[in-house]
């Protein structure tokens, strides 16, 4: 159905015709009665089936389009009108939905033009079902994971983790310890509908500490209709022997309310590497969680609460007892541990559980103000089980307890056509405490943490060839903790001198110091997108400034790090990490051969990392001791991603990154830095579009460039005292996999009923070690595995 | 601002503002931590056949020093001494704690091995040791037997936890995780 009304007027320069097409920004089909109205009277036109408008009898001028539709955010584009004119509009198109995310959405978009996206949705969040976050986000040009062991995985944007990426989880960000390298989000990704990757720190919004990059998790959209629907997949891997199981149902309403229930949960065995079981590596996890709320144009509320529970044994033989201990496993050619396949999880093991309970309103001032307010509360628990003496392995070595009130604020407006903007203010409460009854020594102590921000970010976007966009942000941040310090080492760090009246307690081996530090940070960025004429080639120019305060590990760590034979101590005295970030992107959207290019160059003054110090005594014998310092950093590197479409059948797919980091101070590498490493995958659909495959290739290279840790300790050797060089730092020999993915749609074809996918990682069952594996002394990677994948939608 | 007024009858915002105001303001102080594990201390008692004895400690509380204090061991030449080994915690010096009664009660999760250097001692075992399930010794008491020339040398001492094997010539035959390893010095005097 097409139809237009315009009504001739007379005068020389009119008489022109504006026509074009309207399509969805994410995957370009035609949007559907969508309205231009235009600044000229009477002149307007409604889309046809394929999406397109024609409006005649134009006169010549600046012309205003105001284009809406009843799923989409209304745009408003100027043009300059002398002639006929073709103009192609990209609207953001949710199906049926008006609910809140698409705002947030679209928002988002908009703060972070500038800065190249990434979003997994679709099929490739369903091939991530079995998977953990980091392991989903691999997909991604760019993003490495650090691991320890096999289950537990964080990702790495541009060579950053940990407090460097922010997870931001239905637009509050997850607080849950993430300082700590040894620990997974505690999330699962079947829970949501998308992964956003915003690399750098586009997202002030947030937050602006995060210089690696912004994950941002989005729950699934809500039509407004009346409706109930539901979703059940099921995945099944032979290598651990176990799989998972997860289920949404949603009801929806014409009026706008909502329900929704999601349920999964999963469990694995011990996983196996080419040769051996790896002994204590199953892991078992549960999540569930429900909102409720009403989503109308003008206003809404949502409520909801989720629970996620997880179990996670650790590799058996990498619990060790000292540095010896670790060179016998090193020169082990199995783990000195191994067992026939089981379910059990002992010691050494970790079990999390975080609750996140959530408000949110929104409501408009005018059809262009909306205020939005939300409130979060997260409760995180983790608990570590060592192996230990008298029966105390049932008891955790470490159980932290970190509670954490959200507040956010925001107001987001448009002036005129081309300018937007939002601001807000947000707050932030948190209380950690560790409990004594562990009888270990806190690794991180009891504190209160206080923090309060505000940003103000704002957007130009005069056509659709251009953007220009810039934001500042502001934050304070007060800890207030209290930490029983060993005597021996509160005056081999000198906190005599400079803290000495933060002392509260004086006993004869240890002291209690009460410390309160204050940081105050700020962040901008400021970003252009240019589009050349024919919209193929997109180039963006970014420049991201973040301000970190050290986390509390790295101010306060104390502990012993079993499976590295390491003692690590946190720094009182690290400042804020100060960095400057450059990202340029240039790439071809369109047309059969797709690429981006994406160099980008990081420097940092400040940078918190932790160091070697030389070796202390103790009982177990003398041991490696780390300490967090501050350098001064530079980091540089690209991204690459290629997308050739042969033919309607066959698509071959690169991503493939390098990056390069030095320590500008002791002018040597940067430890833990993804090897470069490139992705290569070929996908083949069958005519009926029924079956599709692909095949993959993963290169990783050996990583050259490293800090050389190596150290000489004494070792007893043949009833010889004997002084050995030590070198845990050489990274492992570079690796290739192949995977293999069989998808195959039953049911009606464009509601894909029913789906069933057949994936092989690792096919050739290689041996390989992986750099970014904490635990690579003890074992090689997993081997081979099959994976089965039915999915049904209803 | 109509809207405005309007919302504020919605439940929502009166959770919301409930929410804001609780607020908690000042923390417990916390308590010290009982580290029950800690082994401090390893002492060293050497009987000869005549009767004579003396005993010699290894000290290390990492909350006070990181340094340990060690007594020498001074032996004669071509003696045999019985040699029991016991392991405390003494981090609160007012009440030490002996973590020995564990290691028996858990016979077959520990075990104790000696390596000394040079060959100027060798170990034998004791009739009055501590053995496991299986009858293996674990080396708690000792006899060594001192050669005939004056030396001096050091010895380590390892206690062993949930060993692979409960049999070996050098610390990696044992396999387990070390729980201590200290070591004493030496000398054989004519």
């Amino acid at each position: 159905m097409f139809f237009f009304i315009a009504q001739s007027l007379s005068g020389q320069q009119c008489g022109f015709t504006l026509s074009g097409k309207i399509t969805d920004l994410h995957d370009g089909t035609p949007i559907v009665d969508a309205l231009v109205m235009t600044n000229q009277e009477g002149k307007f036109a409604q889309s046809d089936e394929d999406g397109n408008y024609f409006i005649r009898n134009l006169c010549a001028g600046k012309i205003t389009l105001q284009i809406s539709h009843v799923a989409c955010e209304t745009q408003t584009k100027s043009i300059a009108l002398n002639s006929h004119f073709y103009f192609n509009i990209d609207l953001e198109h949710h199906i049926n939905s008006l609910d809140e995310i698409v705002v947030v959405d679209h928002r988002k978009k908009e703060l972070s033009e500038s800065v190249q996206q990434f979003q997994i949705e679709g099929a490739d969040m369903e091939r991530s079902s079995g998977e953990s976050l980091a392991t989903a986000l691999e997909r991604i040009s760019g993003v490495s994971t650090l691991k320890t062991g096999n289950a537990i995985a964080k990702p790495i944007i541009h060579g950053m983790f940990g407090s460097r990426v922010g997870i931001v989880n239905n637009g509050i960000r997850l607080q849950d310890q993430e300082w700590g390298a040894d620990h997974a989000p505690s999330l699962d990704i079947n829970a949501f509908e998308s992964i956003q990757l915003i690399k750098g720190a586009a997202a002030l919004k947030y937050g602006g500490d995060t210089a690696g990059g912004t994950i941002l998790l989005s729950p699934f959209s809500i039509p407004v209709k009346d409706t109930l629907y539901g979703r059940s997949l099921m995945n099944a891997a032979t290598n651990g022997r176990g799989g998972n199981v997860a289920t949404q149902l949603t009801r929806a309403y014409v009026s706008g309310f909502f329900m929704k229930f999601q349920g999964s949960y999963q469990q694995f065995g011990d996983f196996h590497a080419p040769d051996y079981e790896l002994l204590n590596t199953g892991l078992k996890a549960a999540n569930l969680s429900m909102r409720l709320g009403l989503h109308r144009f003008n206003s809404g509320w949502e409520i909801g609460f989720s629970r996620y529970q997880n179990t996670q044994g650790i590799l058996r033989a990498s619990h060790i007892g000292n540095l010896e201990d670790l060179l016998n496993a090193l020169e082990a050619p199995v783990p000195l541990r191994t067992a026939p396949f089981s379910y059990a999880i002992g010691a050494p093991k970790q079990e999390g559980f975080h609750q996140n309970l959530y408000a949110s309103g929104y409501f408009r001032l005018t059809t262009t103000t909306k205020i939005n307010l939300d409130y979060s509360f997260q409760t995180n628990n983790r608990q570590e089980f060592d192996i230990r003496r008298s029966g105390l392995s049932d008891l955790p070595a470490i159980d932290m307890m970190l509670k954490t009130h959200s507040w956010n604020a925001s107001i987001a407006w448009k002036e005129g056509m081309n300018w937007s903007f939002e601001a807000g203010l947000n707050a932030v409460l948190q209380d950690n405490f560790s409990d004594p009854a562990t009888g270990v020594k806190r690794l991180i102590p009891d504190y209160l943490k206080y923090q309060a921000g505000s940003y103000f970010v704002s957007t130009y976007k005069p056509n659709n060839q251009l953007a220009v966009n810039a934001g500042i942000r502001l934050d304070v941040q007060l800890w207030d903790a209290q930490k029983y310090y060993n005597r021996s080492d509160w005056l081999d760090q000198g906190y005599d001198q400079d803290y000495a009246q933060s002392v509260v307690l004086d006993l004869s081996s240890q002291l209690l110091a009460n410390i309160e530090k204050r940081f105050l940070t700020t962040a901008a960025h400021a970003g252009l997108l240019l589009i050349s004429k024919e919209k193929e080639i997109s180039n963006r120019f970014s420049y991201v400034h973040t301000q970190r305060a050290p986390n509390a590990s790295e101010l306060f760590s104390d502990g012993l790090h079993h499976s590295l034979a390491t003692v690590e101590y946190g720094n009182l005295r690290l400042n804020k990490e100060i960095s400057h970030k450059l990202i340029f992107d240039v790439g071809r959207d369109k047309n059969t051969f797709r690429w981006n290019i994406a160099p980008y160059f990081a420097y940092t003054t400040d940078f918190i990392f932790i160091a070697p110090q030389g070796l202390i005594q103790t009982v177990r014998g003398a041991f490696p001791v780390w300490k967090y310092e501050a350098t001064d950093t530079r980091i540089f590197g690209g991204d690459t991603s290629i997308e050739w479409q042969f033919n309607k059948h066959f698509r071959l797919t690169n991503d493939t990154a390098y990056i390069h980091a030095q320590d500008l101070n002791s002018q040597t590498p940067l430890i833990s830095i993804p090897p470069f490493n490139s992705k290569t995958q070929l996908v083949a659909v069958t005519p009926n579009q029924k079956w599709e495959w692909r095949l993959s290739h993963l290169w990783v290279a050996q990583q050259h460039r490293f800090p050389d840790d190596r150290f000489d300790f004494p070792l007893l050797v043949n009833g010889q005292i004997q002084t050995q060089q030590i070198d845990l730092s050489t990274p492992p020999k570079g690796y290739q996999l192949f995977s293999m993915d069989i998808s195959i749609f039953l049911g009606k074809l464009h509601s894909k009923n029913f789906i069933v996918r057949m994936m092989g990682n690792n096919i050739f069952n290689t041996a390989y070690i992986d750099y970014l594996n904490r635990l690579r002394y003890y074992s090689f990677e997993k081997g081979r595995n099959f994976h089965l994948q039915l999915i049904f939608n209803y | 601002m109509k809207s405005i007024l309007l919302l504020i009858r919605k439940p929502i915002f009166i959770v919301f503002s409930i929410l804001i105001f609780q607020i908690s303001c000042e923390k417990e102080m916390p308590e010290l931590v009982n580290e029950e594990e800690v082994i401090t201390t390893v002492v060293l008692n050497l009987i000869d056949e005549t009767g004579a004895s003396q005993s010699v400690r290894w000290f290390l509380n990492p909350a006070v020093s990181n340094q340990a204090s060690v007594d020498p061991i001074v032996l004669k030449a071509n003696t045999k001494y019985t040699v029991s080994v016991n392991f405390l915690n003494e981090s609160d010096p007012t009440n030490p704690q002996t973590i020995t009664a564990d290691i028996v009660a858990e016979a077959d999760d520990h075990q104790v091995f000696y390596e000394f250097t040079g060959n100027a001692i060798s170990l034998s075992t004791s009739s009055s040791d501590t053995v496991d399930s299986e009858n293996n010794p674990l080396y708690l008491t000792s006899i060594w037997s001192t050669g005939t020339e004056a030396s001096s040398g050091q010895v380590r001492i390892y206690l062993i936890h949930l060993p692979t094997s409960k049999s070996g010539q050098s610390r990696t035959d044992f396999g387990g995780e070390t729980d201590v390893s200290a070591d004493f010095p030496f000398q054989i005097r004519l």
